[in-house]
């Protein structure tokens, strides 16, 4: 044992039967504050999320003024869009993010709360419903906050190569956070199927770096058609608005492809496996 | 109470619980025993909900767990101790249970109140000892103020006057008309707590009683017979060598009986006209009474007799 463990010193008193008033809701609006309660008492979800932002604060510039190095190198007068980059960013930095979905769910599996979760909410659906739900909205305003903040940190640097029209941009940072509400999302429904936090992070790092990385350089012409149904390459279609190969609207519907069949999954073998 | 119909439960080789037909009723402390591997903790996370049977039913208050609403508020249970978040506080982990079934929030100090764990409710829930995680484990059951409470081995780690707390509120909670189903592998802990013994081997069922009929059911209980007259008793065995499932003679005028009363064996005496000088029931103790029953279902038996003292010893005060 760690010599940070306690001794129990404790004394235990005589039963107090409980004073019902004042009950909350319970069930499923229940099941949602329990989730919201948990995520925010551990330490890994701060981590998470300063390692999101620490992340973007470095790519996006670094890509964005990289970039902008090569438009003055080679002479050409285009102009970047400022959001581009942190959703170029967005590739690596969702990393961070997604670790941080998975773990509400892989956590459980690991640590063996996820049997105390059951005994509050032992319907499977409601379970993982409540933690989809309580992620999405959070993980909307995340991803939102990193693009504005990697465009505000990448705009310096592109100097007279910055296209700063927001008709352009305000669309690319609302479409960052519905991604990464998205991919979140995701996660959680691979978690629930996968369960370790090893294998979920492997098998997430593979659909959204892997295969892409594979299909992109291979010289088969079918290869590189499938990878635009890839979630993060999809990804980008939607956060620039590119209309290539598809349109933003396809662009989403090809994502929410993904999460609900990731979710899916995930619910089926909730059902069938014993926790 | 908790119904099991026909319940059995396979993992990919072993049968850990085969086909147990049981009702625990409200308003005593049924005690679950058996020997390690037997098969309690598997039987628990079934009528938990958790593991799902491979064939038969069980149900509490004839629902399944997943159909209770708000469940915390019907059903509580200790099953393995810190099934919970290392880094988060015993506060927040009882919080976020309570929230999850619409349970105030005060309930929460209330029953670290009752575990006495108030001091430590802001630290992290790792950093406890095995003895503090299995408080909070009873904390836990105890949150929804429910009328049916499981608990698995819930004095492991606990030092005597843990245990003995722990006994207190067992029967305390039992005599409010709870249904309180405690499992152990040792009986000394179960004979004075338990009104009800359910002894499993294998999976299987050995024993749905009350104590006492445990002991008396025992092949161990036995009549002391004992005589001046040594041709008398001699007879009378011979005598009794039919009826009787067992005889041991000790010298020419002692003998231990089993399988039959008293009033048989006084009133065949009395028409042999054997004198006797005594004639009384030595009973089996509760826990010769278990070690026969589970003899044949110990899952991994020791080689020989352990030259330590044997472990239903440690928890005794
Ligand atoms: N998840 C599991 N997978 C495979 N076998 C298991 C699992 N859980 C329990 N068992 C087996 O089932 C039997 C009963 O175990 P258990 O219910 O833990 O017994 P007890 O609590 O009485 O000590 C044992 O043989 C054990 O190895
Ligand atoms: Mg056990």
């Amino acid at each position: 044992m760690s010599p940070a463990t306690m001794r129990d010193t404790a004394r235990g008193g005589a039963y107090i039967p409980a004073d019902t008033s004042g009950d909350g809701p319970g069930g499923t609006v229940g099941a949602l504050f329990a989730e919201w309660t948990k995520l925010w008492s551990v330490r890994a979800t701060w981590w998470c999320l300063a390692g999101s932002f620490a992340l973007m604060g470095v790519f996006a510039p670094a890509l964005g003024g990289s970039i902008a190095n090569g438009y003055r190198d080679d002479g050409v007068h285009t102009k970047l869009p400022i959001a581009e980059s942190p959703a170029m960013a967005l590739n690596l930095v969702q990393f961070a993010v997604v670790a941080l979905a998975m773990l509400v769910i892989t956590t459980e599996y690991s640590t063996g709360s996820i049997r105390t979760t059951l005994q509050c909410v032992p319907v499977r659906g409601r379970m993982l419903f409540a933690k989809s739900v309580v992620i999405f909205p959070i993980m909307f305003v995340v991803g939102t906050a990193l693009a504005a903040l990697g465009a505000a940190a990448t705009t310096p640097l592109l100097f007279e190569y910055g296209d700063t029209d927001l008709g352009k941009a305000v669309p690319t940072v609302l479409f960052a956070g519905v991604y990464v509400a998205l991919i979140s999302v995701f996660a959680i429904g691979v978690g629930a199927a996968v369960r370790s936090a090893v294998g979920t992070l492997t098998t997430v790092f593979m659909i959204l770096a892997g295969l892409p990385g594979a299909l992109v350089i291979s010289s088969n012409e079918l290869a590189q058609e499938i990878s635009d149904y890839l979630p993060s390459i999809a990804a980008q279609h939607l956060m620039v608005g590119d209309m290539e190969p598809y349109s933003r609207p396809v662009a989403l519907i090809v994502l929410l492809a993904w999460v609900v069949a990731a979710q899916l999954v995930g619910y089926l073998v909730l059902r069938r496996r014993d926790a | 109470m908790i119904t099991l119909r026909e319940v059995t439960k396979r993992y990919e080789s072993t049968v850990a619980v085969d086909r147990l037909n049981l009702e625990i009723p409200p308003g005593q402390v049924t005690g679950f025993l058996g020997p390690n591997g037997a098969g309690k903790s598997t039987t628990m996370r079934m009528i938990m909900g958790l593991d799902r049977p491979s064939s038969g039913k069980v149900l509490i208050n004839g629902q399944p767990y997943a159909s209770i609403k708000n469940p915390l508020r019907q059903v509580g249970a200790l099953l393995e101790a810190k099934a919970l978040h290392p880094g988060r506080s015993a506060y927040n982990h009882l919080l976020a249970m309570a929230r999850s079934n619409g349970i105030p929030r005060r309930r929460v100090g209330a029953v670290l109140e009752i575990v006495g764990l108030e001091k430590v409710a802001k630290k992290r829930a790792g950093s406890f000892s095995l003895g503090m995680g299995q408080r909070l484990g009873i904390a836990s059951a105890l949150l929804g103020d429910p009328q049916v409470l499981l608990f698995d081995e819930p004095v492991n780690g606990l030092d005597p006057d843990g245990v003995r707390w722990v006994r207190e509120l067992m029967r305390s909670l039992a005599a409010e008309g709870r249904t309180v189903f405690v499992s152990s592998h040792l009986m000394s802990e179960m004979q004075l707590t338990a009104d009800r013994l359910v002894v499993i081997g294998r999976g299987k069922l050995l024993a749905d009683a009350a104590i006492e009929d445990v002991i008396a059911r025992s092949s161990l209980t036995a009549i002391r017979v004992r005589t001046p007259d040594s041709t008398g008793l001699a007879e009378l065995l011979t005598q009794l060598g039919n009826r009787a499932s067992q005889v041991q003679r000790h010298g020419d005028n002692e003998a231990l009986v089993s399988g039959m009363s008293v009033e048989q064996i006084g009133d065949l005496a009395f028409e042999l006209r054997v004198r006797l000088h005594e004639l009384r029931v030595v009973e089996a103790s509760l826990e010769e009474a278990y070690m026969e029953m589970t003899a044949a279902s110990v899952e991994y038996k020791s080689p020989k007799p352990p030259a330590e003292p044997a472990p239903q010893q440690k928890f005794e005060v």
